[in-house]
């Protein structure tokens, strides 16, 4: 370096550090400090999910008498009173039909739809643009579209069911049909992101794989599931923790679509646990019937760690 | 070593028994996604009568834009229209001006305590909604916070996810930009904001984009914590319509065009730049 | 019994002219052909028509006089080594090798049987239940290899399988690899752009350009009778020096062949020397004759910038026709430039 650029370095440091005096200095130093960069995150963090999840697991285990306004510690009872609620073991029952079925047919068919639509064909790419939609547009959109189509007198499902000579349905206002048409709509919803994660997912699978499976007279079904499914296997592992949990607090499209019903068919636990806290006041079940809820997504999420463990093949 | 083949066989292809079964199929696809898509706005411009006419009608005698300004006024969607844009902008804001700094602190600084911390960060992301909204709930009463827009904004300025994914924008930032800065004179404070920040940018994008889309599309944690109408968001308004179609004289014309309007925005955002939203949502998944 | 590819053309869909036309080459059995050529040459797409992983746009392909054209990857007899190794990231190397046999349907105790013995020619039997992210490039490269000798094929198909290996490693697998054609005494069809790989290895040579085949014979007869001037300047370290005439015709001589001094017999340059890179046993010297630069190999040097004249005697030069032909005319006309076919 020339005298010159040394002058013009030095003096440029020099002025940066006067143009600003000692505010400045704090400001930098304050900006610079790990600690200052994440306290709002970490505080609010703290007050909202850290908090609050203590005060649900305390509250669990207390009576909450609104009138006398009174908390006394009850221990088990909010929890053996659930247990003996047929209301919350309907809606237990409720979600896990809903959660297998909403998961596992979803899944199957996200990567059956994933294969056959992983061509980089215009006709592909469309469909696959636009199964994607649903998921970016508010449930209720979904929720009010479904109410209208699954109509058992004017709707347009039992139309096209009566066409093709099919029984109708009553879809989300028959007591033995509402659940399924609630998981039909899940599925619906969430085809289109869950083929757009197995499309990638297949396609970062290098087709040299596929070549040599052709040269190993590997048939095409035999290639699908000793070759596809296991690379694919980070993947669907992904889907599955996302799903089931995501399909385990479903609230939104029962408050909008069935309200528990028709009779309690589609009492889910969430909607439960919705219900005795805001609409009941019943705070301490409530709670308790969330730390249910918790107990079950997080076993849920270490046997799906578990299983992955064993089965999902990282590249 | 024993030869293991057969004769050689001619195999013969199906070329275009397989070509029209994939038109089928792409065919199904794609009516059974754009079908509920297009018969929720076309059944906007239908008339109350046609709404409801047995068998459905799938184009309407006339296009009756009034049911727009109907479900406008029905729905108020000046008021709970105004609350969603509110309150979605200001979080985009608030939770990138709190989500950056956090996640660059994770992503590019050693400090004590790093490790609990960043599970605490993670903690929305593990712990299920229906756990935390009622403990919420109370708090915010208590506190005379709820039906007040500082109290929404403030609850989503913290997002555990927006913070993993631009703390792994910043892990990936390559050092040696950072290097050359430093040796051209940069301070450290002008090597983080003004050559780091800029190289996460796609990543924050994507990321206010979600959070927009996600308290825009939000009821729950809208309904969870209001009493009064105040601060309510289009969802809601739009659920009280669909509430309306369950009573005697059902205005579904309305109900879509409401739900229609609802929509828009977002589907038209698609429509134009769709592969920038595939891509966002994609890289939000794959870890 | 051979491997015919008769009168093959290939374009791919959307093009408006085929990558190759009528394209005739008969791979003897027993032999380690070498399809050699620049990128872009055609070789591994001739390579993977015979494999069945192209399709053919026309002509038709024979495996010991079976068409096999429309005939699945599979079901033709060969086992092919990938440039990358394509093997199984998610299976154990024994999976790996065991994979193919399973398709065959042959019982387990052949498997086994066949799977100890190409670990054990592959000297991985320490490694049969390790997962390729636990090996080394080589150790994948064998794993390869020993699927490849597994189903005992009728030929073995290679796309360029040491350029991904060190220099080091490399050396030493084309030695192994000339043991296991010993071995095997199968046929043995090697794809590369590498010239020494090609000539130490193979026993045939197929040089290719632009989807054409330019000569096909022994590594000698490639490389002391070239055909055409993309051969001689292809083929050899560097490759021949080619001067045009003005006549019409070119003639080349090799850079060994080239000496200091002054001749009646012979072609005579004069030039300045450009470069001198010291080579080990000998120098490879640039020098400009005025047209252009030429190269020689001796173990004289000279100074760079120095005058030299050299010269090449007779029986050295070759002559090629006015198409790049190889002829045995001689042509004749003043040295108008230095030619280079990649030009």
């Amino acid at each position: 370096m020339s005298t010159i650029d040394q002058i013009d370095f030095r003096t440029f440091r020099k002025l940066e550090l006067k143009q600003h005096g000692r505010a400045y200095k704090i400001l930098n130093g304050a900006l610079k400090n790990p600690y200052v960069l994440i306290a709002p995150a970490v505080i609010i963090a703290l007050g909202t999910t850290v908090f609050a999840l203590i005060f649900c697991i305390a509250m669990s285990f207390m009576k909450w008498d609104l009138i006398r306004g009174t908390i006394e510690f009850v221990g088990f009872y909010n929890y053996k009173y659930i247990f003996t609620d047929t209301l919350f073991l309907t809606s237990l029952r409720n979600t896990i039909v809903f959660m297998v079925v909403a998961v596992f047919i979803g899944l199957a068919l996200k990567v059956v739809v994933g294969v056959f639509l992983n061509k980089n064909k215009p006709g592909h790419n469309l469909v696959q643009t636009i199964m994607f939609t649903p998921y970016i547009i508010a449930t209720v959109a979904i929720a009010t579209i479904f109410r209208y189509m699954m109509q058992p007198t004017s709707g347009v499902f039992n139309l096209i069911l009566s066409t093709l000579g099919l029984p109708t349905s009553d879809w989300y206002l028959g007591a033995q049909t509402a659940l399924m048409s609630l998981a039909f709509i899940t599925i619906w919803q969430g085809m289109g992101y869950g083929v757009l994660i197995v499309v990638s997912g297949l396609r970062s699978i290098p087709d040299y794989v596929y070549e040599a499976a052709r040269l190993d007279k590997s048939s095409k079904p035999n290639t699908f599931f000793r070759i596809t499914v296991p690379l694919l296997s980070p993947t669907l592992f992904y889907l599955l923790v996302t799903s089931s949990v995501a399909a385990f607090t479903t609230f939104d499209i029962v408050a909008m679509m069935t309200d528990g019903g028709p009779g309690t068919s589609t009492y889910m636990l969430a909607y439960y646990v919705y219900m005795q806290g805001i609409r009941f006041m019943h705070y301490g079940r409530a709670m308790a019937a969330s730390v249910v809820l918790l107990l079950i997504t997080a076993s849920l999420s270490v046997a799906n760690f578990a299983l992955a463990g064993k089965k999902v093949h990282y590249q | 070593m024993t030869d293991i083949y057969k004769k050689s066989l001619l195999k013969k292809k199906n070329p275009l028994v397989w070509k029209i079964a994939e038109c089928v199929i792409l065919a199904f696809l794609f009516i059974l996604f754009v079908l509920p898509f297009y018969y929720m706005i076309i059944s906007s411009f239908k008339s109350t009568v046609e709404a409801m006419r047995n068998p459905p009608v799938w184009w309407p005698a006339q296009f009756l834009w009034g049911n727009f300004a109907d479900a406008w006024k029905g729905a108020n969607f000046t008021k709970y229209g105004w609350n969603s844009i509110v309150i979605s902008t200001c979080v985009v804001f608030t939770c990138l001006a709190c989500s950056v700094p956090c996640a660059f602190a994770f992503g590019r600084m050693e400090f004590k305590l790093k490790k609990p911390l960043f599970a605490i960060i993670l903690s929305d992301m593990m712990i299920p909604v229906q756990c935390v909204f009622l403990p919420l709930f109370i708090l915010f009463s208590k506190l005379g916070w709820l039906n007040t827009y500082g109290s929404m904004i403030l609850l989503f300025t913290y997002s555990g996810a927006t913070i993993f994914f631009i703390r792994n924008a910043f892990m990936q930032v390559n050092n040696e930009v950072l290097e050359a800065a430093r040796l051209d004179g940069a301070s450290e404070l002008t090597v983080m904001y003004r050559v780091t920040f800029p190289m996460v940018k796609p990543v924050v994008v994507t990321m206010a984009l979600m959070a927009f889309l996600r308290r825009w599309n939000d009821y729950f944690w809208n309904l969870s914590l209001t009493t009064n109408d105040r601060v309510r968001t289009l969802p809601y308004a739009i659920q009280a319509l669909n509430a309306a179609t369950d009573g005697a004289l059902p205005r579904w014309e309305v109900t879509m065009a409401g739900a229609t309007m609802l929509m828009a925005p977002m589907l038209i955002a698609y429509i134009f730049a769709n592969k920038q939203i595939k891509n966002a949502f994609i890289y939000s998944g794959i870890k | 019994m051979a491997i015919v590819m008769q009168d093959i053309k290939k374009q791919y869909a959307g093009t408006s002219a085929p990558v190759m036309e009528h394209f005739d080459l008969t791979i003897e059995e027993g032999s380690f052909t070498v399809l050699l050529g620049p990128s872009g040459c055609g070789k591994t797409t001739a390579l993977r028509m015979i494999a069945g992983l192209e399709e053919v746009t026309g002509g038709r392909i024979f495996i010991d006089e079976n068409d096999v054209t429309d005939v699945d990857p599979g079901e033709r007899n060969i086992a092919m080594v990938f440039q990358n190794y394509a093997i199984y990231p998610h299976m154990t190397v024994r999976g790996n090798i065991e994979f193919g046999l399973k398709n065959y349907q042959i019982d387990k105790e052949e498997i086994n049987e066949r799977v100890n013995y190409v670990l054990d020619m592959t000297g991985l039997s320490e490694y049969a239940d390790r997962k390729p992210s636990q090996l080394s490039g080589g150790q994948r490269q064998r794993v390869a290899l020993a699927r490849a000798i597994s189903k005992s094929p009728k030929a073995f198909l290679m796309d360029e399988p040491l350029s991904n290996l060190d220099a080091k490693l490399r050396i030493q697998m084309r030695t192994d690899m000339i043991q296991l054609y010993n071995r095997l005494k199968c046929t043995f069809i090697y794809v590369t752009h590498d010239q020494t790989e090609a000539m130490t290895m193979g026993t045939d040579i197929v040089v290719l350009y632009k989807g054409m085949i330019q000569q096909h014979g022994t590594p000698q007869e490639v490389y002391n009778n070239p055909s055409n001037l993309f051969v001689a300047q292809f083929i050899g370290d560097p490759g021949m020096n080619a001067l045009r005439l003005s006549d019409g015709g070119y003639v080349g001589f090799q850079p060994r062949l080239a000496q200091f001094g002054k001749s009646e017999n012979g072609l005579n340059l004069q030039g300045t020397v450009l470069t001198n890179e010291f080579m080990g046993h000998d120098c490879m010297i640039t020098v400009d004759i005025g047209c252009g630069s030429i190269v020689m190999r001796r173990r004289e040097t000279r100074k760079v910038g120095e005058q030299v004249s050299l010269f090449i005697p007779q029986e050295n030069l070759f002559y090629f026709d006015a198409d790049q032909n190889r002829t045995g005319t001689v042509q004749t006309g003043e040295v108008v430039s230095v030619f280079h076919v990649d030009d």
